[in-house]
């Protein structure tokens, strides 16, 4: 009875192309290329976690890294300790990283606006004092020595796997219901409520993924360079970036965090290159002329030029469909 | 199927409602007029659980409802629009309307909805981001969307202010249909004869509390009613 929508053709060739190419990208490229890959990924993929609770439900988090930093943490003592593989302690890292966030979504998502995104860097600071305090684990201020990782093409393709399963739930959820339930509590959260929407529930689940995926790649991180300290994993900086190539990007859309990401990167790139003394100040700059003259975004602003189909793409299908066929007699 | 005991909140002092009593029978459409600033809104409010009583009691189909969340009272059944609509500004139409259903396939809510914006008269917005929409148009909307919970009893907080008179009938009519449906009625609006039309019992508040209840024609002559509006009768 219900037929899959079919793909439209342009995809059905994108996805495969870009999928061998991402795969084989190492195979030729150097370790400068990949050393410029890799934080771009972790980054894109740290700005797709965010988008989630961030851009789609609306309550913006300057304190992901806390996540991130409970995973790597986690992460490199289970490989120094346990010496267990890296995908597995990422992993553990991804799940203790959720686990505390249930706990702390259900008392922070009380807060609103301002106060929670205040709220939660206040939390990301406690949380990075508490690493420096509790030394007999984390061994305070001097921080946790791993195994080096000297072939980076490893880490490429788990970042890689990572960003690609973050954009392939951010579709799920730009064409789902719970995905429009977040964009409810994004726009009214008194008004979703009044619809039957139980609007903690959902505001939770959205927080414990944004919470998950930091984990798992605080994890990756940690185990990448192998060196971890309080002030590196719980960094602001972190969050900030993430959260500026959401902006950059354009924030509750599918492929905002990957535009934002990719443009983020190798713009800072080439400035660092290019303009070794003053790059940050450039960056800053460029930053601000994006913020004021694309305030939603550089997606939007594809789609009013036509270059990118409008959101949420699935839904039109359907609903087109459903449109063509016989209207259902009797209508409430 | 609703009824109210001695509802009592208190603002900051003010007694908003003060003892409201009232019973919504199975079936009907039922107005509920009053002053501006006699609770009418605020009794919306107790119902449907957006603002907890100091007192009294909210019994729906049998069933204590007091104090529940809004997102509990609207799965047992009830339904609210707003004075003014409240809609999902930066999502599509259709998207505000899927958004307000669980259970089902999606394909069915996407049905759902798109027969529901026919009901309303709205077959050719389901694409139009809501900000766009006009002001009679959101009104609209809201209903539509209201229904996609298959409601019970729907709670309307002036469906008729600030619309033209046209659309007025248009909404009265499609509450006629909904009452034929078997959908019970609440509303709350100021225009008299359009209500008094529709409606098969009127419900009359007053500082706070419910004053008079009855057929329109009993209403409108209630000598209690003309003091609520205008003030103490003369003869």
């Amino acid at each position: 009875m219900s037929r899959p929508v079919p793909m439209t053709h342009g995809w059905a060739v994108i996805l495969p192309v870009v999928a061998v190419v991402v795969t084989a990208a190492p195979l030729v490229a150097n370790n400068y290329v990949l050393s410029v890959l890799i934080p771009m990924l972790v980054f894109t993929a740290l700005a797709y976690a965010w988008n989630i609770i961030s851009g789609y439900t609306g309550y913006l988090s300057f304190g992901q890294v806390t996540f991130f930093g409970i995973g790597a943490y986690t992460a490199a003592l289970l490989i120094i300790r346990l010496h267990l593989a890296w995908p597995l302690a990422s992993l553990a890292g991804g799940l203790l990283a959720a686990l505390v966030a249930v706990p702390l979504g259900w008392i922070m998502l009380r807060l609103r606006g301002p106060y929670f995104a205040i709220g939660m860097l206040g939390l990301s600071r406690i949380a990075e004092k508490v690493a420096f305090a509790w030394d007999s684990v984390t061994d305070g201020g001097r921080g946790l020595y791993l195994p080096p990782v000297l072939d980076l093409r490893t880490v490429y393709w788990a970042v890689t796997l990572v960003t690609a399963l973050l954009v392939g739930l951010t579709w799920l959820l730009d064409n789902s219901r719970f995905g429009l339930t977040l964009l409810a509590i994004r726009e009214d959260e008194g008004g979703a409520d009044n619809l039957g929407i139980n609007t903690t529930r959902a505001k939770l689940q959205a927080f414990v993924v944004s919470a998950f995926f930091p984990g798992v790649l605080g994890g990756i991180y940690a185990w990448h360079v192998s060196y971890i300290d309080p002030v590196t994993a719980f960094a602001t900086q972190v969050d900030l970036t993430a959260i500026v190539a959401v902006l950059l990007g354009g924030a509750g859309t599918l492929w905002g965090p990957l535009v934002g990401g990719v443009t983020l990167s190798l713009l800072a790139e080439f400035l660092w290159a290019r303009f070794p003394f003053v790059h940050t100040g450039l960056f800053g700059g460029l930053v601000i002329v994006t913020v004021l003259f694309l305030p939603k975004g550089l997606v939007d602003a594809f789609r009013r030029c036509g270059w990118m189909a409008p959101g949420r793409t699935f839904l039109r299908r359907l609903a087109a469909r459903e449109a063509a066929l016989q209207p259902a007699p009797g209508t409430p | 199927m609703l009824e109210t005991r001695d509802l009592e909140k208190r603002f900051a002092g003010l007694r908003a409602v003060n003892g409201a009593s009232l019973r919504v029978e199975a079936g009907t459409i039922t107005a509920l007029i009053g002053p501006n600033g006699s609770g009418k809104t605020t009794t919306f409010d107790l119902i449907t659980g957006n603002v907890r009583p100091d007192a009294g009691t909210v019994h729906f189909e049998g069933r204590d409802i007091t104090g529940l969340p809004p997102w509990q009272v609207a799965r047992l059944g009830i339904a609210r629009t707003f004075q003014l609509p409240r809609l999902f500004a930066e999502m599509t139409v259709l998207e505000n309307l899927t958004a307000a259903v669980r259970g089902g396939s999606l394909r069915a809510a996407i049905r759902r909805a798109l027969d529901l914006l026919g009901f309303v008269g709205l077959d050719g917005l389901p694409h139009a981001p809501a900000a766009s929409l006009s002001y009679g148009q959101r009104k609209l909307v809201e209903l539509a969307r209201v229904l996609m919970l298959r409601p019970r009893l729907c709670l309307l907080d002036e469906p008729f202010a600030g619309v033209n008179p046209t659309l007025a009938r248009a909404i009265a009519d499609r509450l006629t249909a909904l009452q034929r449906e078997g959908t019970t009625l609440l509303v709350v609006d100021h225009d008299m004869p359009l209500i008094m039309g529709l409606a098969e019992t009127v419900l009359v508040m007053d500082m706070g509390r419910v004053i008079a209840a009855g057929r329109p024609q009993d209403i409108r002559d209630d000598p209690r009613v003309r003091e609520a509006y205008f003030g103490t009768a003369k003869h």
